[in-house]
């Protein structure tokens, strides 16, 4: 790999890191949060309000797995990188969740005069999807297309 | 296109319908908060209860079915004492509802009534409402 090939990479690799970074410390928290809103939580803004240092920790980690996952596209150490990229994004989706809706129930109360209404709902349900669905293969199949298409 | 990237848009695609249901309801019960269950008790005695039992309708108006529904009211008397009844149904739909008949004795000396309604939205998500309220003086 020459010097332009290692440059398109790497440009490759910061624009992979920021999706991954939007999906997982954006987006993902957005929904988780949005979900919180819906049912009256009082805590509206957990996706943006990650401690500077976490934030900046993040954005690192991810955008230098990504970019390093790009470079050593043909050695082994892609998959890995890429997997760890996965994983980080389940801890990070666990985080805010954790802080949104400890163990992963919206609880909410109302009162109207008199009457007290309280609502309970557990959402680990669509957790668990995003882990067998998006995390579990986003973990697995770097290693399946490293296998199949780069040896 | 790699398998990588088709697993990951399947993913994304399941996880969007999966959600739907959810962020539908949440939306409703925001928008509705008292809403989603709505009590009515007959005004006088008979069918579709026993001649002395007043009839007491639940009616489920959240439009994301319920599935397993279990229903608990308990009337509590002023002595502390309670009268517990007790309903199911596999499915609710939105309109659909489920009937209690309530002796009226109970009703009469009833001071309070609560309500335990758990199932799980779109038959996925697990969900508990509770409501308390005073009846009568």
């Amino acid at each position: 790999m020459n010097a332009r090939e290692v440059a398109r990479e790497v440009i490759i690799g910061v624009l992979e890191g920021l999706v991954y970074m939007l999906l997982y410390l954006y987006l993902l928290p957005a929904l988780v949060s949005y979900l919180g809103v819906l049912a009256g939580q009082p805590s509206l803004s957990a996706a943006y309000s990650y401690p500077v240092a976490y934030a900046v920790a993040y954005i690192g980690v991810f955008e230098a797995l990504s970019v390093a996952a790009r470079v050593l596209r043909k050695t082994v150490f892609s998959p890995i990188f890429r997997s760890l990229l996965a994983l980080i994004g389940l801890v990070v989706v666990l985080y805010v969740l954790g802080t949104v809706m400890p163990g992963g129930v919206i609880s909410s109360s109302y009162s109207a005069g008199q009457a007290k209404y309280s609502l309970s709902l557990d959402v680990y349900p669509l957790v668990l999807l995003f882990v067998v669905f998006l995390v579990l293969p986003g973990v697995v199949l770097p290693f399946i297309d490293y296998f199949v298409y780069e040896r | 296109m790699r398998i990588g990237t088709i697993v990951f848009l399947g993913g994304v695609l399941i996880i969007a319908i999966f959600a739907l249901p959810l962020i539908y309801f949440l939306y409703y019960i925001a928008a509705n908060p008292y809403q989603a269950i709505v009590a009515n008790m007959s005004s006088t005695p008979g069918p579709p209860c026993g001649e002395t039992e007043y009839a007491l309708k639940l009616t489920y108006s959240d439009p994301v079915p319920m599935g397993d529904v279990q229903l608990t009211a308990t009337f509590t008397e002023a002595n502390g004492s309670s009268f517990v009844f007790r309903a199911s149904a596999n499915v609710l739909t939105k309109g659909r509802s489920l009937t209690l008949c309530v002796p009226s004795g109970v009703l009469a000396s009833a001071r309070a009534v609560s309500f335990n309604l758990t199932g799980s939205i779109g038959f996925v998500y697990p969900l508990s409402i509770s409501s308390w309220q005073p009846v009568g003086g």
